[in-house]
């Protein structure tokens, strides 16, 4: 399709989303504004804005069939036929996220109009998830995620409880301060626990030793806890 | 980029699928258990192309990634318009005359109704906007009289707010 036809979709999304759930249709109001903003810096902007506008398509209208399911039963019965990890987003974080208040949303916004989408790190989080899949893991990556719910992955294991990441270089230099704020992020999503991964890039090896951390801390972490590995 | 022919036609097929959902829904407004099946499996088959090729993935979707449509997304007629943007935020909000629109409104499109207020409003005449509300409100309601006191009130303080925000 064109890129234009995103905006088309974006549009009937929200003339549906306004008669079953009009938060959604009210931050996919939002969203429309925003993009409309975005200073179109770097040529690579585009593709992070075109696959955060899928995203928020994709799981806008899986969540619009959920809402108008006919009963309760067939709501349930939905949920069923998903993964741990897509229940615990589809059910759990995406409505937060659409229910949001605006103090929370506001962040998000300025980061979006800041245009920052360049995710240095992406082919990293790309290379954990599919170490993760190849361990028999399973991963969920969302942009919402990542840009309100300082969340660049959701990794779940053996015992299927979906853990938030957070990955982030050691050049970063990461002080109590940083790791303090995304526990609180964490917190105001009401998270219930978190690991905080950091990484040294010059070591071969980092890949695998974060997998290990977060596959094993997806099974044993205990609820309240908000783990720093480095 | 190296794309797989497979991933391609799997991905093609689920944005058909996903254009039919919204199609059908905007029809119904009931959406069955196939939709949903086909639209998780979208999700997932977007997150797959993701996780194979990074975010290359979108051209998968998008024919014109580096083309105009981000510097020209604003060009659109009623998304551009500030006015029933700031009429739908307003309708959506948690104020309590937004709460009982809603409420009021019941099944019917929110969004029909914020395009068809900010019509009215360019009416330049104040009662033929209370007058324009009431009816707009009382629309596809078969039991109300155009005078119900509850409705007049109603459509009163909405155009109090709208003046506010407008």
């Amino acid at each position: 399709m064109q890129a234009k036809e995103i905006k088309d979709k974006l549009k009937s999304l929200i003339e549906q989303a306004s008669s079953i759930d009009p938060n959604l249709a009210r931050r996919l109001d939002e969203i429309n504004r925003w993009v409309k903003n975005i200073k179109p810096g770097s040529l690579t902007a585009k593709p992070f804005v075109l696959a955060f506008l899928l995203e928020v398509i994709t799981d806008s209208t899986i969540w619009l069939i959920i809402k108008s399911s006919p009963s309760q039963e067939a709501q349930k019965a939905k949920f069923e036929q998903m993964t741990p990890i897509e229940r615990y987003w589809y059910g759990y974080l995406f409505p937060k996220w659409i229910n949001a208040n605006d103090s929370k949303f506001y962040i998000w916004k300025q980061k979006l109009m800041a245009g920052e989408f360049n995710r240095g790190d992406d082919d990293i989080i790309r290379n954990i998830a599919q170490d993760v899949v190849q361990r028999e893991g399973s991963f969920w990556q969302r942009y919402i995620a990542d840009l309100s719910m300082a969340t660049d992955l959701i990794v779940s294991n053996r015992h299927n409880q979906p853990l938030c990441i957070q990955v982030t270089s050691v050049s970063e230099e990461l002080n109590q301060q940083k790791y303090q704020a995304w526990q609180n992020t964490l917190r105001s999503w009401e998270i219930e626990r978190g690991l905080f991964l950091s990484y040294n890039p010059k070591d071969a090896n980092f890949v695998n030793q974060l997998v290990n951390v977060a596959l094993y801390n997806s099974d044993y972490l205990s609820g309240g806890k908000y783990l720093k590995f480095s | 980029m190296d794309f797989d022919v497979q991933d391609l036609y799997s991905s093609l097929h689920t944005y058909l699928l996903i254009t039919a959902f919204m199609a059908h829904n905007r029809e119904t407004h009931t959406c069955n258990n196939v939709n949903f099946a086909e639209a998780l499996a979208t999700a997932r088959q977007m997150q797959q192309n993701w996780l194979t090729y990074g975010i290359d993935f979108v051209n998968f979707y998008v024919e014109d990634v580096n083309g105009d449509w981000l510097e020209t997304w604003g060009n659109d007629e009623i998304l551009g318009n500030s006015r029933l943007d700031a009429i739908k935020e307003f309708l959506v909000s948690d104020d309590n005359v937004a709460v009982k629109v809603r409420e009021y409104l019941g099944e019917r499109s929110l969004f029909d109704f914020a395009v068809s207020l900010e019509a009215y409003w360019k009416s330049p005449e104040i009662d033929d906007r209370l007058a324009a509300v009431k009816n707009l409100l009382a629309t596809g309601e078969n039991n109300v009289h155009k005078d119900d006191i509850s409705l007049v009130n109603l459509a009163n303080s909405l155009l109090v707010k709208l003046a506010d925000i407008l």
